[in-house]
């Protein structure tokens, strides 16, 4: 089939980790699809009017979300309804989107091309933009041995761009490899042991997320958005939404699905004092998650531990000027 | 899988030594060698049908079951994972069997099955639709390409069939109706299986002629009245599906 003319790069799954749901079996990973991923990641020409890139909404330095903005800002400034989430370790999500509705990582990227909130843009279109320029045809070449370029290959290069994005290097993952100078300070031990207690069932290590879809207690807006309930119509999926990780809350921030919260201590406050009863609140959460002041302080130290500053900094995912 | 694996296997194994042959012999001719396969071609050849009439597209008004009129402007649909069943019991099974049919593009309502191997076929099938495999597999090409206006980006899958038009007794005015879903209650994938004697002599080809009819979606099991659906939704996916379900038959074979 496709020759690559590229030598490979290699996805490494983290010491400890699961095997990642994506593993690129049917998508050959080489530095020069990497690089047209990249490249097509950070180019407006990508929407309508030529304005808005995935970079827009997903930024490296916020954890490759959008920072301080609680809902997505698209192009003619349309807001979505949704929070942009960060984008990181992505091969081992099960479904994308907070309600889970795009099931596989290569079919993620014609969805903001195509809202009309986001980018505008048809893939057909996007198709010809690339074709007709010249750059791009010698990328698609490099990548998959021909200058064709069709929607595939532009989902194929996308997913060896967004599935390296991993970040593994955050204080915790040192400390969990015995590296030299990550012991955890009393605070931060305590503080592990807070979030095992009360966060683990849903935030689960080593990814900080189960990936499973949950109510946690989130009083609705004015937006209503049903969750889970409008990819799968059940009233048992209503305001359920997708367990987001809790590495690198530091740049990630505002925070939930609609980016309701702008710190942590609001969000801890919502677990302690905030959660909505409502019959498809998770169970594990019915009572509230009592915790002293003290145990606060511990647990945000302990989260402390999980921003991975080298991930926010990381040359190979910026923007080639 | 395996099997297919293997045939494909023993098909370059056999292509190569072809070439050897060739190599040494020198008198084959390059097409002798494909034909040399051996193997014989089916074509398909869809024609879609209003009731008895020849479906045109706009302009024409048709009354379906219920009575009720519409106009029809987009008619789409895929047929997917055809198998010919000879009478001996072997199954013929096209390999990456995607159709994509469109009433607006007449190339689309036609293609060649080729390298069949040669035989007495009883039996034609196919699905209406795209497999669940290729719904959940990540990004697909030639007729499964999302491009084609027959594909979610919001919540991953291929719209299986589409029927668009209008209807006086739409409260909107509009029929709209996207087939999609590929497991649980919103499945809009139905197989079909019909029956027809079939001699096919190797190396030679026959047309298998096909009447899909557009107006089966609005009737059996279900009479649809358009002023209760003129749009599905994945409530009224199971009972439109289940219409269409039987909108082919064979024409006949020449
Ligand atoms: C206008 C802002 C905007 C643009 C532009 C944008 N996104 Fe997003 N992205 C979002 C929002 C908002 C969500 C969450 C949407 C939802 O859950 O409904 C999201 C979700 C995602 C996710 C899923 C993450 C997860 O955890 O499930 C991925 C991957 C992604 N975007 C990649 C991209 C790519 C690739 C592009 C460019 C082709 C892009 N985004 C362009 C705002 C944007
Ligand atoms: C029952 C499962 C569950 C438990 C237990 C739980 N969470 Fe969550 N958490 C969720 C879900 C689901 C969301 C997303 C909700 C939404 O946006 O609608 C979430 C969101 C968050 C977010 C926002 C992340 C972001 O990127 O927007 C933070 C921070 C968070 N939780 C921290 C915690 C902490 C700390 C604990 C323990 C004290 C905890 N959670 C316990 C399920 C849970």
């Amino acid at each position: 089939m496709d020759v690559k003319a590229e030598l490979p790069l290699a996805f490494n799954v983290p010491q400890g980790w699961p095997s990642p749901n994506y593993n690129y079996t049917n998508n050959q990973l080489s530095k020069a699809g990497f690089e047209l991923g990249r490249k097509m990641f950070y180019d407006a020409r990508l929407s309508k009017d030529n304005t808005i890139s995935c970079g827009s909404c997903h930024q490296q330095f916020s954890g490759f979300a959008q920072i301080d903005h609680p809902v997505s800002h698209g192009i003619n400034d349309l807001l979505g309804n949704r929070n942009s989430p960060p984008l990181f370790n992505l091969n081992w999500h099960t479904s994308f989107m907070w309600d889970g509705g795009i099931n596989h990582i290569e079919n993620q990227p014609i969805a903001p091309i195509q809202n009309p909130v986001e980018m505008d843009e048809t893939m057909a279109n996007v198709v010809t933009k690339l074709q007709g320029d010249a750059t791009y045809r010698s990328m698609f070449k490099a990548a998959f041995g021909d200058e064709t370029v069709n929607s595939q290959r532009i989902a194929k290069a996308f997913a060896q761009f967004m599935g390296m994005i991993v970040s593994s290097n955050a204080k915790y993952d040192k400390y969990k490899r015995g590296e030299a100078g990550s012991a955890f300070t009393q605070q931060e031990m305590n503080g592990y042991d807070v979030y095992k207690q009360n966060c683990a069932t849903c935030h689960t290590e080593p990814l900080f997320t189960d990936f499973s879809f949950r109510n946690n207690g989130l009083p609705p807006t004015g937006v209503n958005d049903s969750g889970r309930a409008h990819i799968t119509l059940a009233s048992a999926d209503l305001y359920k939404f997708k367990t987001p990780s809790l590495r690198n809350l530091k740049y990630t921030w505002p925070y939930m699905h609609d980016g309701r919260f702008n710190s942590i201590d609001q969000v801890l406050n919502h677990y302690t004092t905030g959660i909505m009863q409502s019959p498809t609140l998770d169970n594990k959460l019915s009572g509230g998650i009592t915790l002293t002041d003290k145990q606060k302080e511990d647990l945000k130290a302990f989260l402390n531990t999980l921003n991975d500053e080298e991930f926010v900094k990381n040359t190979m995912f910026q923007e080639v000027k | 899988m395996v099997i297919f694996r293997n045939l494909v296997g023993m098909k370059k194994l056999g292509f190569l030594f072809l070439i050897v042959l060739q190599s040494v012999a020198c008198t084959k001719k390059p097409d002798t060698i494909v034909d040399s396969n051996p193997a014989a071609k089916i074509n398909i050849a869809i024609e879609n049908y209003a009731g008895s009439q020849i479906l045109k597209l706009n302009d024409i008004w048709y009354k379906n079951e219920n009575g009720d009129s519409l106009q029809i402007s987009v008619f789409n649909y895929f047929i997917s994972n055809i198998k010919l069943t000879r009478d001996d019991g072997f199954v013929y099974t096209e390999p990456e069997s995607y159709h994509l049919v469109r009433e607006n593009n007449a190339s689309t309502k036609s293609f060649t099955i080729v390298n069949v191997p040669p035989g007495n076929y009883k039996t034609i099938s196919f699905m209406i639709g795209v497999d669940s495999a290729h719904n959940v597999s990540g990004a697909q090409t030639g007729d499964l390409d999302p491009n084609s206006g027959m594909f979610w980006d919001w919540n991953t899958g291929y719209i299986m069939a589409k029927l668009e038009g209008k209807s006086p007794s739409s409260s909107g005015g509009i029929v709209l109706y996207h087939l999609g879903g590929y497991s649980g209650t919103a499945n809009a994938i139905r197989t079909v299986s019909l029956s027809k004697d079939i001699t096919l002599p190797d190396k030679q080809s026959k047309t298998i002629h096909l009447k899909a009819d557009a107006l089966e979606w609005f009737k059996t099991p279900t009479t649809i009245k358009i002023k209760d659906i003129d749009v599905v939704s994945a409530n009224s996916t199971k009972i439109i599906a289940d219409n269409y379900a039987d909108m082919f038959s064979i024409d006949h074979i020449d």
